[in-house]
């Protein structure tokens, strides 16, 4: 029998672990790694985003240094708008006072790419695989597909850099197959350093600060006021607030289950009239669907089939203590 | 009608609010008939002139006004039955973006009266109108619009581990007012 030396058993003890990475986790690494690299460089792209039928061109720039990210967004396409992050104050630029800017307790942690950091977790309802590499914005990419286990979720698509970890290309894809949203960078450069200048925003635009909400406006509730009894499999309640969002101050109830992938939102407020309709609406990705209850509204939303807004909406009533 | 009202209305007509300010507006005019009569006479005038006025021809409206006032000067008196409709479009003379066209309009439908346009108007009275039920519905859906709008941005920033659904938020909010 042939020795074997301690560097061949090495090689022997670790191939089986090696092949169950590749297997099965190689796509759940992909995922980690650009969800870090996202945060974590320097860099300079413009890309296309596409929802519904609406397209539009943007270019971002990201820089981190020891003082923390900072981020620039800018529309090349339509009115100028800019969107700038620096050391948790965001601020929006437009060419006019525009009204639609929303208060938020706090910076959104993800932004402006809001990726997943847990993507193991999502196994239960949905299926992570590796497929083959394509070529985006002259990028050699890792091509991981998420399908979901159900007709009640979108799958998704990330197409990653392979020397960075960069995400090149995304999208959603509904139950039919079908493309809703998609985004792809079509140039994309990494940087050791970016330079002041280029986190500026243009001259002769209008500062608009998005500021945190005045703590009277919003509370985060400390007790359910509903149930939901047909909620989809792998969706968990992730917050609970509620929230003058209105002129006239009418508190609403806003409930966000989450799969970890996917979200929905439950709006619950008064009924202002009787002439109000339910029924389903879209836009782009993004489906809703109204339920009256006598006394409440209630608007289920997310980037969802509509069947699971349906299902949503329809099965929530009052907690009945 | 107060200046107030024909400002609003005006700038409703040339799809000039959003937010609260559609809501309000859409509010008082389904409360209030004259507010309706007003409306259907701003479109009704808009589609004559945009009907009857190529590119070429607008950019001299105000001269054409003028010389119109000058040798003229009865357009704008009332006539007849037309009492209520006349006093409204000569009081449109504040809301600036349709002062030119409304003046004009008086002129056209004036001749319309005198039998050769009759049947454009039948045809535009037709594209126009609008039925109370209409009114209702248009607000209706506004309202819904806009009631899903803020929903939406609600979603977008309070979901914060959505993965692609969260796909930037902020181009959603930055980029939602460009579509009209």
């Amino acid at each position: 029998m042939m020795p074997i030396n301690p560097p061949r058993l090495l090689t022997l003890l670790l191939l089986p672990l090696s092949f169950t990475v590749t297997a099965g986790e190689d796509a759940t690494h992909w995922l980690e790694r650009m969800s870090q690299a996202v945060h974590q460089l320097n860099y300079d792209g413009t890309f296309v985003y596409m929802h519904g039928s609406e397209l539009e061109t943007m270019r971002l720039i990201h820089a981190v240094d020891g003082s923390g990210e900072r981020e620039r967004l800018v529309s090349l396409s339509g009115p100028s708008r800019e969107v700038i992050r620096e050391h948790g104050q965001v601020t929006c630029y437009l060419p006019q006072k525009t009204a639609l800017v929303a208060n938020h307790p706090e910076v959104p942690p993800g932004f402006p790419l809001n990726l997943p950091t847990h993507w193991a977790q999502l196994g239960e309802v949905y299926e992570l695989k590796l497929q083959g590499e394509s070529r985006i914005a002259g990028k050699q990419a890792r091509h991981v597909a998420i399908v979901p286990r159900d007709g009640l979720r979108y799958g998704q698509n990330y197409w990653i850099d392979s020397e960075s970890g960069l995400l090149l290309r995304t999208d959603i894809v509904d139950e039919q197959g079908k493309v809703v949203e998609q985004l792809e960078f079509t140039s994309l450069e990494v940087m050791t350093k970016v330079a002041p200048q280029m986190l500026q925003p243009e001259a002769g635009s209008q500062a608009v600060q998005v500021t945190p909400a005045e703590p009277a406006a919003m509370t985060v509730s400390q007790t359910l006021h509903w149930q939901v009894a047909e909620l989809p499999a792998g969706f968990e309640l992730e917050l609970q607030r509620q929230h003058a969002m209105n002129d006239n101050g009418v508190a609403v109830e806003h409930l966000i289950f989450s799969d970890g992938l996917s979200s929905v939102s439950v709006f619950i407020e008064p009924r202002l009239g009787s002439d109000e309709s339910g029924g389903s609406s879209q836009r782009g990705s993004v489906n809703a669907y109204t339920h009256l209850l006598p006394e409440q509204r209630v608007t289920v939303l997310g980037e969802v089939p509509l069947v699971t807004v349906k299902q949503i909406a329809l099965s929530i009533a009052p907690l009945t203590q | 009608m107060s200046n107030e009202n024909r400002e609003w209305l005006s700038a409703l007509v040339d799809g000039e609010l959003s937010g609260d300010e559609l809501r309000r507006a859409l509010d008082a005019l389904r409360d209030d008939p004259q507010l309706q009569a007003s409306w259907q006479a701003y479109h009704l005038i808009r589609d004559g002139v945009s009907s009857n006025l190529n590119d070429g021809v607008a950019p001299q409206l105000h001269q054409r006004i003028s010389t119109a006032l000058e040798s003229e000067p009865t357009v704008l008196a009332p006539r007849g039955g037309r009492r209520s409709w006349a006093k409204q479009i000569t009081g449109l003379a504040i809301a600036a973006s349709v002062a030119g066209i409304a003046i004009l309009g008086v002129q056209r439908m004036n001749n319309m009266e005198g039998g050769s346009g009759v049947p454009q108007l039948a045809e535009n009275a037709e594209y126009i109108r609008m039925e109370p039920t209409q009114l209702a519905e248009r607000e209706r859906e506004a309202a819904n619009s806009e009631t899903l709008d803020r929903y939406l941005v609600n979603h977008n920033e309070y979901s914060a581990n959505s993965g692609i659904q969260g796909v930037l938020p902020y181009v959603r909010i930055v980029g939602h007012k460009s579509v009209k």
